[in-house]
């Protein structure tokens, strides 16, 4: 018998990407690995899927956890004036996004996604966790970085880079 | 001012050397925004704004900052260098605002540097291929050497203020005076030919198949001697049939030249057959028709060079002897 499965991870990101968008509406979002950076355009995200680890096993089901590194890229010199040129400016839009994240916290989708929909009779219950459009709960950006490492392709002086860990906990029926 | 010389490349050729081009705009986010009355705002020290964007779309320029007195509305003091903006939410908290030019024109504009800096570096004429059976397979006006060159040069000015490394990487191949050489030194130093200069399959007469029949299956593959003078002949088939090793062949053919009143005026062969040996062309020349089936109506165009063409060789090596 087939293995039935929901694509979490990628549900998860698609939201993700979704909720990021609508808000900063115009800024492009990309899923680069910093090793591969490309100087794209004067500001953008980039999505760095990350792990996903079992965080507790029950009888009808399990609670997972899943972290995304959100890195944002402005392309500005850091010139004498870095605390109102860059800082502020970086600052913003890191409080922006946090507040985002905790408004969303328990994220489900605004539209029914009937498409997703299993139409077996092996697989009700998943039809029914469905229709609400669950994505996530416990959504959080855990920390943020205005200073993160950089990749030798990152290493340019005028970028300027945040990255914020995002994590969330999805509950998955058997 | 104005110019009578136009662009080599167009910004579909730019955009087939680097696909992700529409990345490469110039805009710069303006990070610091300050209330200047009510709900206008104003940024200094923004450097020259042509575009004003809002969350990736465009505003509208207003006459003078008196005008700007609706959401979206923009001005560009220049003497002061301060942009002026009327936004109903901060722009510093809740918009992305990014100046910058208009795409096609950064585009336009690094075409135009591209092209011109082609024609300084190939140092040569730059001749036009335009006219009916002139164009190579691309069908372009210009060598698709240059084209590709303009393209990579063009691709390269807009890459390099943001990738220095990938610029050059885009760029060596088409201009680099290093080793080994980029094709535009080639053109320079003749080791890759324009279409209007000459090479030796010029001074031996080029074939070129103009109109062939489509259940032809022989033609005209080979011409040997020199030519007496410089012209455009043309192989027309007379009478056809099938050219076979070991039969008589059926088929006919004549020669058309030039003379004072146009270009493959006058007949110089005709009623010849063609027998798969060298064959009489005119002009000193013969050439070889390969077996198989020839049609009624065929013909080639023989582009012959008389004397000794100026090839624009590179020199490889002289020797000089004093007696």
């Amino acid at each position: 018998m087939a293995i039935v499965f929901k694509p979490n991870h990628r549900r998860m990101l698609d939201a993700l990407t979704d909720i990021i968008s609508t808000e900063f509406t115009g800024t492009p979002i990309y899923y680069e690995d910093p090793d591969r950076f490309k100087s794209r355009s004067s500001q953008f995200f980039s999505l760095i899927p990350g792990e996903s680890t079992l965080v507790q096993s029950y009888a009808g089901g399990s609670l997972r956890g899943y972290q995304v590194s959100i890195r944002y890229y402005l392309r500005k010199p850091r010139l004498d004036n870095y605390r109102t040129n860059v800082f502020d400016f970086m600052a913003d839009r890191g409080e922006r996004l946090i507040r985002l994240i905790n408004n969303k916290n328990k994220y489900e989708d605004s539209v029914n996604t009937f498409s997703e929909l299993d139409t077996t009779f092996g697989t009700l219950a998943d039809v029914f966790s469905s229709i609400i459009t669950y994505r996530w709960h416990n959504g959080r950006i855990d920390n943020i970085d205005y200073d993160p490492s950089r990749s030798e392709r990152e290493n340019k002086r005028d970028l300027q880079i945040f990255e914020a860990d995002f994590l969330c906990n999805v509950m998955e029926t058997t | 001012m104005s110019t009578y010389l136009e662009t080599i490349c167009t910004q579909e050729d730019m955009q087939s050397i680097l696909p992700s081009l529409g990345e490469y705009n110039r805009n710069t986010v303006l990070t610091t925004w300050a209330i200047y009355s009510g709900n206008v705002y104003k940024s200094a020290s923004s450097g020259r704004v042509d575009i004003l964007y809002r969350d990736g779309n465009e505003l509208t320029l207003a006459a003078n900052l008196a005008a700007v007195d609706s959401d979206g509305e923009y001005f560009y003091d220049s003497s002061k260098d301060v942009v002026y903006l009327f936004s109903s939410a901060s722009p510093s908290t809740s918009h992305t605002i990014e100046s910058g030019k208009d795409f096609t024109d950064t585009v336009t504009e690094a075409r135009n540097r591209a092209s011109e800096l082609v024609r300084s570096m190939v140092a040569k004429p730059i001749y036009k291929r335009k006219g009916v059976g002139y164009q190579g397979e691309t069908t372009r006006n210009y060598d698709e050497v240059l084209i590709l060159s303009a393209a990579a040069i063009a691709v390269a000015l807009m890459v390099r203020p943001f990738d220095s490394e990938l610029a050059t990487e885009i760029e060596e191949k088409y201009n680099n005076e290093g080793d080994p050489p980029g094709i535009l030194q080639l053109i320079r130093d003749g080791f890759i030919k324009l279409h209007h200069e000459f090479s030796a399959d010029r001074s031996q007469g080029l074939i070129i198949p103009v109109s062939v029949n489509s259940s032809t299956t022989g033609s005209i593959v080979d011409i040997s001697g020199s030519p007496s003078r410089t012209d455009m002949l043309r192989i027309q088939i007379t009478t056809g049939g099938t050219l076979a090793y070991g039969t008589a062949s059926p088929v006919k053919y004549k020669v058309l030249a030039s003379d004072d009143t146009g270009v493959q005026t006058t007949t110089i062969v005709e009623g010849e057959t063609l027998t798969g040996g060298y064959d009489t062309l005119g002009m000193g020349l013969r050439f070889k028709g390969s077996q198989g089936v020839f049609t009624s109506g065929d013909y080639w165009f023989v582009d012959a060079i008389s004397g000794t063409p100026e090839t624009q060789n590179p020199i490889r090596t002289s020797t000089a002897r004093r007696y």
